[in-house]
């Protein structure tokens, strides 16, 4: 079934469209003889609108009604009939058929029109039978002398630019001598061009088959490739009709106008972006190999490289489309639903032309929607309570998009009553959905965003408007399934304001490769929270087991754990019984080992264990991931499941990685629920209530380079790490570099800016690779300590040097907040350290 | 083009644990070697994996089961047929061994099964050989 809300657009739209049909007609009722050519132009593109989109959703009255009217009005508006009394009266009365038929659009095919349409065709054709059936069919092509004789139809058929050729086979010597069929022959010349029409010619000398073949190429270039004769190609003459069109286009403007767009169908456009996205795949297995390469094949390499992203770049910009043709519909569903309750609701509009990926655009109309209801409905409040609280009478919703820091920026804002915490908080109490103490600890903000919890609304009573069981739990998981987080603002009696944030785009993102199993999966960096590595004896003491479940103790909180390798391995949902045993049997493999570690050390060996677990979250929900090894990042290109496997709840699809190996995506919140997690209950997560205040909150990479000291750098920066052998750095000079992707890399030893402990000796290193710096450069560091999310107050004063922000307690250790960019401007300075 | 040609048929003549299997040519991209898969945890049994081919994810089907033959492991011999894009999504499915394009004479019957000379010919309807599979997994 077709999307309900794409159907009610298009009833919006053609109630539109009529209403202005409807005031054109009405306008030339006096004088229908003297119509204005501009309003026919009018409301035949409004008539031919709603038939095009009639089609779409397969409502063939409507599309066939519509199209009557059409052809009689493109007859008036060619001049080759004249508008009077009777044509406007059956067209008017087309106005309201189609009227008739929107309204109870479902049993709109059933409906009986015919009557009307065939008034409306008999209109049509009076004094000029030949155009009736030129628009309805084409007319039969006539052959005189073996030469097709041109119609205007033929030549308006032929493409700008386009040859016109008529092509003579003898379909017997076809068959017999060459064995080429008819069908064939004319799927081989669609290859080249377009063949128009064709016509059987009996002759004495055999069946003729005549065709018209439009093409781009020249007569030279078709003979001996379309298996014809020279005398069997023969150009037919077009000049006349172009000049002739060039006459009439007496607004070259708009023509030109006309040609800067194009309509292209979406699949063409799918294809073509994964086409990029495989070209991208060659581009990194390329690079991946550029070691290999002597200097001129890298110089090419290097081109490739950038041909590779504009390409990849202009046809992910074929797929944006402006939020606007979202936004305008809520002028209307503001104006329908403040008429059914009384109030005044304006829609302010502002970054309309803001582009989006449109398979995103396609799945915001939804929650935006339901956002814009939800203020009508509960957020601008009746005039006269407006009036008494002294703000203007009309409400104002405000509709906002923006670019900021790579993401796009949605705003849904009102200027109604706002959201009380205090009533959420007595909501979310009453519902069941939080207990007192938990709320406690929550900040104001954190009250707020309980709305969007499954089961909580805030509405007084229930309207046919925003109260369809619809709730802001759907608007949430919608918004972060396609990537984008969502966040409620409010204050009592000023308004409240929805904010979104989503990608630019969904086909290429941001993951972490993870081993398990044996085999390479990736993980979206989006639905991860940080990293984890956990050694020796801790392994014994922070994972704990707790009857049908293992938590791991992160700093305050329990975190559920989940094993990918048992979950992989497992293709039934976990039962509660297949939970207690897994749990049991973890439990005893840890005692084992924590026996033979023990053993170990009293024998005075120090063979290291460890163990990786990924913090994934699927809403604010947490979990851990426990996988065999973490392998690095890499931006993947997102291909979807094979139709036969969409059905699997782990996987939302597949990726080529960079040498070639194929990695399936993960889905963690399909591997919580396989897992049996209860992702509405994010009871085990104690999180210690924090000062917001002076915090700030951002994803760091914490890395250590032999010395004591412990170094940050802010995720954001980072465009991706580096694992490399020391042997392959070259060295001029005092510089170092190393070659990666073609290209040399300026290496940057932190102990050569600043005044810390020098790395030790080792064979291998971690190369930081900054993500905005214009010079090509990496930070050398010796341990990646981890990756996650802090909340930290920064110190600016202790220690000032160049490149660093300040430092920070990090897990009870001083950390150097490193700055990349100022970092990247430091390589001069970097060898004058070393002459020192 | 179909309807031009269908008087005689080409098939490609495949073999699955020592059975002979025919698929018609006009649908088959290519063939390939050099089989290597990455399993998808919870597939169906049939679905061996992926395989990347120059970028692409290949879908590898193995119909060995539904013809009760044995299952074999992926050799240096093992052959991927991978059909064409009009057929379904991308996928191909496993052969032990490729022997040769046959050209069979218009049959009146649309028989799965085919005599040649000396053993008789399974016909492999390619649309048909993933139908279904979607409502096998919940």
């Amino acid at each position: 079934m077709h999307d309900l809300s794409l159907l009610d657009e298009f009833l919006a739209e053609s109630r539109d469209h009529l209403e202005q049909v409807e005031r054109d007609f009405m306008a030339m009722q006096d004088s229908p003889q003297q119509a204005d050519p501009e309003r026919i132009n009018r409301i035949f593109r409004a008539v031919h609108t709603v038939k095009g989109s009639s089609g779409f959703f397969g409502l063939i009255r409507i599309g066939a009604l519509a199209h009557a009217m059409e052809s009689l009005l493109d007859h008036v508006r060619s001049g080759t009939l004249a508008m009077d009394r009777a044509r406007l009266d059956a067209l008017l009365a087309g106005v309201d058929a189609l009227n008739a038929l929107l309204a109870d659009v479902h049993n709109s095919n059933s409906m009986d029109t015919q009557e009307l349409e065939r008034q409306l065709q008999k209109l049509a054709s009076v004094g000029s039978k030949d155009h009736t059936q030129a628009s309805t069919q084409p007319a039969p092509l006539s052959i005189q002398d073996g030469k097709i004789a041109l119609t205007p139809e033929i030549k308006s058929a032929v493409p700008a630019g386009h040859h016109l050729f008529q092509l003579s086979y003898n379909l017997q010597e076809m068959e017999t001598s060459r064995s080429i069929g008819a069908v064939s022959l004319i799927e081989y010349l669609q290859k080249m061009g377009t063949v128009l029409d064709g016509i059987l010619e009996n002759v004495d000398t055999g069946l003729y088959y005549h065709l018209l073949f439009a093409t781009v190429l020249e007569r030279e270039f078709l003979l001996g490739s379309i298996h014809a004769e020279d005398s069997a190609i023969v150009e037919l003459q077009l000049k006349e009709q172009t000049e002739k069109t060039v006459c009439k286009e007496n607004a070259p403007i708009a023509s030109s106008k006309t040609e800067a767009f194009l309509k292209v169908r979406v699949d063409v456009l799918d294809r073509l972006m994964s086409l990029a996205g495989e070209l991208v795949l060659v581009r990194n297995q390329q690079l991946m190999l550029a070691d290999d390469f002597e200097g001129s094949a890298r110089s090419t390499l290097q081109q490739l490289d950038v041909v590779t992203n504009e390409l990849q770049e202009s046809i992910m910009r074929t797929r944006m489309q402006p939020i606007g043709s979202v936004f305008s519909r809520f002028h209307r569903v503001a104006r329908e639903i403040g008429q059914k309750m009384g109030k005044e609701i304006q829609v302010l509009i502002s970054g309309a032309d803001v582009e989006l990926d449109k398979n995103i655009l396609e799945a915001l109309i939804d929650p935006l929607t339901h956002m814009v209801r939800n203020s009508c409905d509960h957020g601008i409040e009746a005039p006269a309570d407006r009036k008494a609280l002294g703000k203007t009478p009309a409400g104002t919703i405000r509709l906002e998009a923006f670019h900021e820091g790579g993401q796009i920026h949605i705003l849904v804002a009102d200027d109604g009553r706002g959201i009380a915490s205090a009533a959420v908080r007595r909501k979310a109490l009453e519902k069941g959905l939080r207990s007192e103490d938990e709320m406690q600890a929550m900040s104001e903000q954190e009250v707020l965003n309980l709305v969007f919890l499954p089961g909580f609304s805030t509405a007084q009573k229930v309207t046919d408007m925003s109260g369809r069981g619809v709730g802001m739990d759907v608007v949430k998981t919608t918004i972060e399934k396609n990537g984008g987080v969502v966040e409620l603002q409010s204050k009592e009696g000023e308004g409240s304001t929805f904010r979104l944030r989503l990608p630019l785009t969904m086909a290429i993102i941001p993951s972490m490769i993870v081993e398990s199993n044996g085999q390479r999966l990736a993980i979206p960096q989006i639905s991860l929270e940080e990293l984890v590595g956990i050694y020796d004896q801790d392994i014994f003491d922070q994972i704990e087991s707790a009857d049908d479940k293992e938590v791991y103790r992160l700093r305050n909180s329990l975190l559920p754990l989940v094993e990918l390798n048992a979950v992989l391995n497992h293709p039934e949902p976990f039962s509660e019984s297949f939970r207690r045993e897994l749990t049991e049997k973890h439990r005893q493999e840890r005692t084992a080992a924590k026996l033979r570690y023990t053993n170990q050390i009293a024998n005075g060996i120090t063979e290291k264990i460890s163990s990786c677990i990924a913090v994934v979250k699927v809403g604010k929900f947490r979990y851990g991931l426990r996988v065999d090894r973490i392998l690095g990042t890499e931006e993947i290109v997102v291909k979807a499941m094979h139709r036969s496997l969409k059905g699997l709840p782990l996987f939302t699809g597949a990726t080529v990685l960079g040498d070639g190996d194929i990695a399936l995506i993960l889905d963690v919140a399909g591997i919580a629920r396989h897992a049996g997690l209860r992702l509405e209950l994010p009871a085990l997560n104690h999180q210690s209530p924090e000062i917001e205040s002076n915090l700030t909150e951002e994803s760091l990479l914490i890395f250590r380079n032999g010395g004591s000291e412990q170094f940050a750098l802010t995720m954001q920066s980072m465009r991706r790490i580096e694992r490399i052998a020391m042997s392959s750095i070259q060295r001029i000079g005092n510089q170092e570099f190393y070659p990666i992707a073609g290209q040399l890399l300026h290496i940057v030893r932190i102990d050569r800016i600043l005044d810390v402990q020098q790395a030790p000796d080792s064979e291998e290193m971690f190369l930081l690779l900054p993500n905005k710096s214009t010079e090509l450069y990496g930070i050398l560091c010796h341990q990646i300590a981890d990756v996650q999310s802090f909340r930290y107050q920064l110190d600016t004063h202790t220690l000032i040097a160049p490149g660093v922000r300040g430092v920070t307690q990090i897990d009870n250790h001083l950390t150097i907040l490193l700055d990349a960019d100022e970092l990247s401007k430091q390589p001069p300075k970097a060898s004058a350290h070393v002459q020192r | 083009m179909s309807s031009v040609k269908d008087s005689t048929r080409q098939v490609i003549a495949l073999r699955l644990s020592g059975r002979l299997f025919g698929i018609p040519v006009q649908d088959i991209k290519e063939v390939n070697s050099d089989v290597c898969i990455v399993p998808v945890p919870h597939a169906p049994a049939e679905i061996r994996g992926y395989m990347n081919i120059r970028g692409q994810i290949l879908l590898v089907v193995d119909i060995r089961g539904r013809y009760g033959l044995q299952e074999q492991p992926i050799d240096s011999k093992t052959r991927l047929i991978v059909f064409k894009n009009t057929v379904d999504e991308p996928f191909g499915i496993l052969a032990d061994q490729v022997d040769d394009i046959l050209t069979l004479p218009p049959s009146e019957s649309d028989s799965e099964v085919y005599p040649l000379a000396d053993e008789l010919m399974i016909l492999i309807e390619a649309r048909s050989i993933l139908s279904g599979y979607e409502h096998t997994i919940q």
